[in-house]
């Protein structure tokens, strides 16, 4: 299964609009997010979630998620082994929700090591894989 | 700044918006500074997702942490939070929270 097919599982926890991963050194990996959010834009945006991750673990090691609740959106981080997990979801969506039904996607992508391969370019589909 | 009961797992902070932290104990502290520290990381997050004000910020793992901010025109943030040692859900911290000020 393609990573991106694993983003577009987590659709369907409640409240859950997009999602993206970065592996370990904040390279992205996959993205389920509207076209007119670039690449870079993620990355830069992934990267300081990961390090926000990083800093909550050193006075709370073993914590493996950080929430930022924004006035129009939420953003989840979540450790996925080496990779890190950013859901983007609506502001009023449950963490204790989202922390259940994305445990399973996490562990599955944990275990991606590098991109999918390009996908043809769909012009009618709202969406597109990392470009 | 004081607890209900000192076995309480549960410890609160609160960092002013001129940086001034008000903690009960140092691993509260210490939580404090991270989450001040994480503040600062959102509101980089929100300039490129154009997400709005930051609101709150959640931990959670072994140990967690429900943080609400206040936003100032004039100074940074006033952050108010909780950090239970013993990891409950944000949800409750949150209620807890929303308890203390009233």
């Amino acid at each position: 299964m393609l990573a991106v097919e694993e983003l577009l599982l987590a659709r369907d926890v409640p409240g859950v609009t997009g999602s993206f991963l970065l592996d370990g050194d904040g390279r992205l990996l996959a993205r389920d997010v509207p076209v007119d959010v670039a690449d870079d834009v993620l990355v830069v945006a992934g990267r300081r979630c990961g390090a926000a991750l990083a800093a909550a673990r050193v006075p709370m090691p073993g914590s493996d998620q950080v929430v930022l609740r924004f006035a129009q959106l939420a953003v989840f981080s979540v450790r996925a082994g080496r990779n890190l997990l950013v859901l983007l979801a609506e502001d009023a969506a449950e963490t204790s929700v989202v922390r259940i039904a994305t445990r399973a996607i996490a562990a599955r992508l944990a275990l991606v090591e590098r991109p999918d391969p390009p996908q043809p370019p769909d012009p009618a589909a709202p969406f597109a894989g990392p470009g | 700044m004081s607890n209900r009961h000192p076995a309480d797992p549960v410890r609160a902070f609160r960092v002013e918006g001129d940086g001034y932290v008000e903690a009960v104990d140092p691993a509260a502290r210490q939580v404090s500074e991270t989450v001040a520290y994480l503040a600062r990381l959102g509101a980089a997050v929100s300039e490129l997702l154009g997400a709005g004000d930051l609101r709150a910020i959640e931990v959670m793992g072994p140990a967690s942490v429900y943080a609400e901010l206040r936003h100032s025109p004039i100074e940074g943030p006033t952050i108010s939070g909780l950090l239970d040692r013993l990891g409950s859900s944000p949800e409750s911290l949150r209620d807890r929270l929303h308890g203390r000020l009233q």
